[in-house]
């Protein structure tokens, strides 16, 4: 009989490689933008790498070495506890691996076997990127010292540990046992955080100190077996989450509006989206976005407004990018990730609205509404403080509130557009846009972005009167985007047809 | 009332219904038997507008639902095999959801749901998230905001599944005094015998096509069978 833990692997990997395969027989032009996609973005976060461990000599950069990889271990930290969370802890399937005769450690030792070796494809396929780029150009040529190699191996493989862990911990069944069990694996994330952060470790050194602690993190195996049970019955069971919900008879202000605007049915749709959004506490996960995304600005502005290694004209233009970063990654996650998945996140239960005598453009209107709901937030947390705090004047804040609304209404335009038509209804990937459509949206996005605000902004640094002239036909055009995107998500949905 | 003509259905390579035909006529409640992958749900996805058929001709009351999805829909009354609901809402609020966009006035809408609460005994469980409940709960919902506004015709995939003996005497009482009224259903199940104690007439489905089809009864009589159950294996044997 094989082993458990590489049976579990093998079937993660068949899954994952059929999963690719379906996804790219679909549309092949799809897939070769997908691969260029993946091409340009892991040789761009591996390049980065190569080109800020070759030059110390620029004089006090505020980004150095080890904060580019403790960047590279949060990401794949965080993209190995979703994983983590999505195919095991919440997932029901996971009782046929539950029930067999063999311990939990097994399981553990399968699944994040899976992970960590699709983490080290991505790395070795960014690797490789980088080294064919040398291939095409001089310029292009990057040289990755073998120490640094090592220790993004060695980090890839401790954010599979730490990230699983934290997922499994993160199911238990109360906040003082999440918070305890959390707290007791947190010396790993603590020293991986005070020898890159504080102590500035580098060069073998780092290597040899990430390498133990790679030993110490590995304790997450028998954690993560002893809680996984509990974690799964938790995340998966019924009894455990019931709460008692008040009646829902009285209607929020937001509804009776749209009510009396835009009709009974608009109104319905919208209500049910947002008390689900609400109760997935998306609410919440929204708000420590926004607040990330300011806290981040704020360094970011921090760091880089007195660094002279940049040319005078950058450092006039940084308070823009900030302002623009803030803006473009507060819309990307409040306006287009959230407008990619809205039919999507009704899973098996979107067969409700193709049921009901509702005309598809209704139901759509519905589901927009709710999504642009976040506008006035991103108003209010991006748009509006970050400028302020970047020592920008009213003008630039009117200017940073309508680019706000023209890019959150496009990329919510484009996204419900594509949502509609192409909805992820698998639940073991938790319907979730997949990370190839998130990219190609994000490039979308901001490309779009740039096309409708980078005219106004030229135009508003020599005439600032036309340059608002100009950047209320960007406006206009945003409006009209998502006018058409939801017109595009009614047909689509009214050919989706319900198979499952 | 509801009737399918030469209906064809292919998912790629695989031909899911082949030249289905059948009639179900005003008050009647007619049973759908068939082995697993026959082309039941399908065809009842068809007559409710989740699926459009490859070929051939879906009426329902005397509407082609390709061409009439709104008006269709108006008409029917819905339960799918699997009772996947908004697990977010509470049963209360998915139960006004559904009424509120089928056009229920108000009122009625509430008084509705305080009946099918009375009838299919919710309690207070109503006010708990769907995503906590049971499955039988789920099919009691479920089913509850399928006929809520008492739609003159009514599909129902399996609609005993998942329910205690119990419940599932409710809903087989409820169904034949809901068809006394003249209101008609096309019901699919696994069990012989639902189909051969609730149903006027029995179609059975094998690949695709309809292999037998007749009052139960007369099903047993023509194939020289003691049961529903023993009919229908001779049926499907049979090729």
């Amino acid at each position: 009989m094989a082993s458990p833990v590489f049976e579990i692997y093998f079937t993660d990997t068949m899954t994952g490689y059929r999963n690719t395969l379906n996804r790219l027989n679909k549309n092949r032009l799809y897939s070769v933008w997908s691969l260029m996609v993946m091409v340009a973005a892991f040789g761009a976060v591996v390049g980065l790498i190569s080109f800020i461990s070759r030059s110390p000599e620029i004089e006090e950069f505020p980004l150095n070495l080890n904060d580019v990889l403790f960047l590279f271990f949060l990401v794949f930290m965080g993209k190995s506890l979703l994983d983590t969370y999505h195919y095991l802890v919440e997932r029901p399937a996971s009782v046929f691996l539950l029930v067999q005769p063999f311990g939990s450690s097994r399981i553990v030792l399968g699944k994040v076997l899976s992970i960590a070796v699709f983490n080290l494809a991505l790395l070795a396929f960014g690797l490789g990127t980088m080294t064919a780029m040398t291939f095409l150009h001089p310029s292009l040529y990057f040289v990755m010292p073998p120490d640094i190699v090592l220790d993004l191996i060695l980090l890839s493989m401790m954010a599979t540990l730490v990230g699983f862990t934290y997922a499994v911990l993160s199911g238990l069944g109360s906040w003082p046992r999440k918070l305890i069990a959390g707290a007791a694996f947190s010396p790993v994330m603590s020293l991986i955080y005070v020898v890159m952060g504080q102590m500035r470790l580098g060069g073998w050194t780092l290597t040899w100190t990430l390498g133990t602690l790679l030993v110490l993190a590995l304790i997450g195996i028998p954690i993560s077996a002893h809680f996984l049970l509990e974690s799964w019955n938790t995340m998966t069971t019924s009894r455990s989450q019931l709460h008692r919900l008040r009646r829902g008879n009285g209607k929020s202000r937001t509804v009776r509006l749209v009510e009396s605007r835009l009709g009974k049915t608009v109104a319905t749709v919208y209500d049910s989206e947002i008390r689900t959004l609400m109760r997935k506490r998306e609410g919440i996960g929204n708000a420590i976005t926004l607040a990330g995304l300011l806290v981040f600005a704020i360094y970011f502005y921090n760091e880089f407004r007195n660094f002279l290694g940049f040319p005078g004209f950058l450092l006039d233009i940084i308070p823009v990018l900030v302002v623009g970063l803030a803006l473009y990654l507060s819309v990307v996650s409040l306006g287009l990730v959230p407008a990619l998945g809205a039919f999507s996140h009704d899973g098996k239960g979107a067969w409700v609205y193709r049921i009901v005598p509702v005309r598809e453009s209704e139901i759509v209107k519905g589901k927009t509404l709710a999504v642009l709901l976040m506008l006035p937030f991103v108003i209010a947390c991006v748009a509006v403080p970050i400028p302020l705090v970047s020592g920008l004047g009213w003008v630039a804040i009117l200017f940073s509130v309508m680019g706000g609304m023209t890019m959150f209404l496009a990329s919510t335009g484009l996204g419900i557009w594509y949502g509609a038509r192409n909805p992820n209804f698998d639940e073991s990937t938790g319907n979730a846009p997949d990370i190839m459509t998130m990219y190609t949206f994000m490039l979308l996005t901001l490309f779009l972005s740039a096309f409708l605000l980078l005219p106004p902004l030229l135009l508003a640094f020599s005439d600032k009167v036309l340059g608002f002239m100009m950047l209320l036909l960007a406006l206009d055009i945003s409006a009209l985007i998502l006018w058409l995107g939801m017109g595009g998500a009614a047909k689509g949905l009214s050919r989706l047809e319900i198979s499952q | 009332m509801l009737e399918v003509r030469s209906l064809v259905k292919r998912f790629g390579p695989v031909l899911a219904l082949d030249n289905l035909s059948f009639r179900v006529e005003k008050g009647e409640v007619f049973g759908m038997l068939g082995t697993n992958g026959a082309g039941k749900t399908t065809t009842m996805k068809i007559l409710s507008c989740l699926l459009k058929p490859t070929s051939g001709q879906a009426l329902v009351d005397g509407l082609e639902v390709t061409r009439e999805q709104l008006e269709v829909k108006r008409r029917i009354g819905y339960l799918p095999e699997t009772p996947n609901l908004f697990e977010k809402l509470t049963g209360r609020e998915f139960m006004a959801m559904m009424g509120t966009l089928r056009g229920m006035d108000p009122g009625l809408l509430e008084n509705r749901t305080a009946e099918y609460i009375r009838i299919l005994e919710f309690g207070d469980f109503l006010d708990y998230e769907i995503g906590t409940y049971s499955k039988g709960m789920r099919q009691r919902v479920a089913f509850a905001s399928s006929v809520l506004h008492e739609p003159p015709i009514l599909i129902l995939d399996e609609p005993t599944s998942g329910l205690d003996p119990r419940y599932s005497k409710m809903v087989k009482a409820w169904i034949r005094d809901y068809a006394a009224k003249g209101n008609t259903i096309l019901m699919s199940t696994h069990v012989t015998e639902i189909a051969d104690s609730l149903c006027d007439r029995v179609a059975i489905i094998h690949r695709g096509r309809v292999a037998g089809l007749d009052t139960p009864s007369g099903l047993k009589k023509g194939l020289g069978a003691g049961t529903l159950e023993d009919a229908f294996v001779k049926l499907v044997e049979g090729g």
